[in-house]
């Protein structure tokens, strides 16, 4: 799965929630308030001098909660880009040979997956 | 009657006292509870302001703050004992640092230090100035805190305590701070010389610490399989132990240590764990699975 294969995203907690408390109109105090720790060290968070313990970090994600689809896919989709220019770059450093091997191996992945599904529809049928 | 009680009163204080240092809080609790009992019986406002600050101690380790936090500050205006107001100002110091309240809890350590300066005891000031640290640490003003805990150290020295309580403690949490600093190799040195003292000591709180602590500087390190063992360990412990916080970092780092072994099925085994605790945020799993969060969680930030 992408967790193991790939390079997983080093999250920007900091500005993260910077953003997000800004897209909710909250302002520092407000936040800090509610997760419970000093406005200066929610300041220090955002800035990314702050170390935060899993509790914390948990409770900034339930307080988003409304918005934790966009907390997680705004990050997410960083990850698929990485993966896709990763992807890109390799290919790219691939002789024109090695590179129609890697064409005709997706040819023939596209063909086979789309087999599977023709049986499978046969089958529930 | 009165002696027969008072000797009582120093058993189960002694008695709390030794478990409050081998990591048994629930006992140590139950004993401290008798004892304050005991000095209601006998009407003694000192005993009953040493009995008080002795099972905030216990329910501080147990977790249970706000009632750790009850009748020290009536102590604090009513006692002029020194060892009295250095256990209740530090008692208090503790408790709001659980609670995140750094600043109010950095003031109490303070006069909790002013209150062992006239105390010829190195074990507490060396304590005080452990928890100082600990205060820094949790601000993430990590070259105080080292500064804090290496002059903790200097006293222990000074005062000729040995491999004793609070060594343990103060070697660890430096250690864990060298790692914060990602000074990997040295802090393992450190956080292995408390490891040992630790076991020596039959100091099981500072033993699971240390545990846990190598569990994630060998992660940081990549030696995933010494990191899998250590965080084991530290695992059986705090179940063993019912020590919550460490239960969780434990669940957290497993599923990170197999995650990055690749072992997918094992890691969602512990997120899974870690899950059962938050039911009421189901991305926690998949939020771990995308996410590296390693380097902006620090393990002993207990709010």
């Amino acid at each position: 799965m992408m967790t193991s294969k790939f390079k997983r995203q080093s999250l920007l907690v900091g500005s993260r929630i910077r953003s997000l408390r800004k897209d909710r109109s909250l302002t520092q105090a407000d936040l800090a308030h509610r997760i419970g720790i000093q406005q200066s060290d929610l300041c220090r968070m955002e800035n990314g001098e702050y170390k935060v313990s899993l509790e914390t970090l948990f409770k900034i994600l339930s307080i988003f909660e409304m918005n934790i689809a966009d907390f997680f896919n705004e990050d997410a989709a960083a990850v698929s880009r990485d993966r896709e220019y990763e992807f890109l770059r390799q290919y790219e450093k691939l002789s024109p040979r090695a590179q129609e091997e890697v064409q005709s191996f997706i040819q023939f992945k596209l063909q086979s997956e789309e087999r599977i599904r023709e049986e499978k529809v046969k089958k529930d049928n | 009657m009165a002696p027969d009680l008072e000797a009582r009163y120093s058993d189960l204080t002694a008695e709390g006292t030794l478990q409050v240092r081998r990591g048994d809080f629930r006992q140590a609790a139950e004993q401290f509870e008798a004892a304050l009992q005991i000095a209601r019986e006998l009407d003694n406002q000192h005993l009953i302001h040493r009995a008080t600050c002795n099972l905030s101690t216990a329910r501080l380790s147990l977790g249970q703050i706000q009632e750790a936090e009850k009748g020290l500050r009536e102590i604090l205006l009513k006692s002029s004992d020194p060892d009295i107001i250095f256990i209740a100002s530090s008692n208090l110091a503790s408790a709001l640092r659980r609670q995140g309240r750094l600043q109010k809890a950095l003031l109490y350590a303070k006069r909790a230090l002013r209150a062992c300066e006239t105390i010829d005891n190195f074990a507490w000031k060396s304590t005080c100035h452990n928890l100082i640290a600990n205060i820094y640490m949790n601000m993430s003003y990590l070259d105080d805190a080292m500064a804090e805990y290496r002059f903790a150290l200097a006293l222990s020295q000074k005062g000729s305590l040995g491999t004793s309580y609070p060594v343990d403690y103060i070697k660890e949490n430096l250690g864990y701070c060298s790692l914060l600093k990602k000074r990997y190799r040295q802090g393992i040195a450190i956080i292995l010389e408390a490891l040992q003292i630790s076991l020596a000591n039959g100091n099981t709180r500072c033993l699971v610490e240390c545990y846990q602590d190598l569990c994630f500087a060998y992660m940081q390190l990549k030696e995933f399989k010494r990191a899998e063992e250590h965080g084991e360990k530290a695992l059986a412990i705090a179940a063993e132990k019912d020590y919550k916080d460490i239960l969780k970092n434990c669940y957290y780092l497993l599923g990170e240590v197999n995650l990055l072994m690749g072992d997918e099925e094992r890691s969602d085994l512990y997120f899974d764990k870690l899950q059962e605790f938050y039911p009421h945020l189901p991305v926690l799993k998949q939020f771990l699975r995308t996410f590296d969060v390693s380097n902006i969680i620090n393990l002993k930030n207990p709010f």
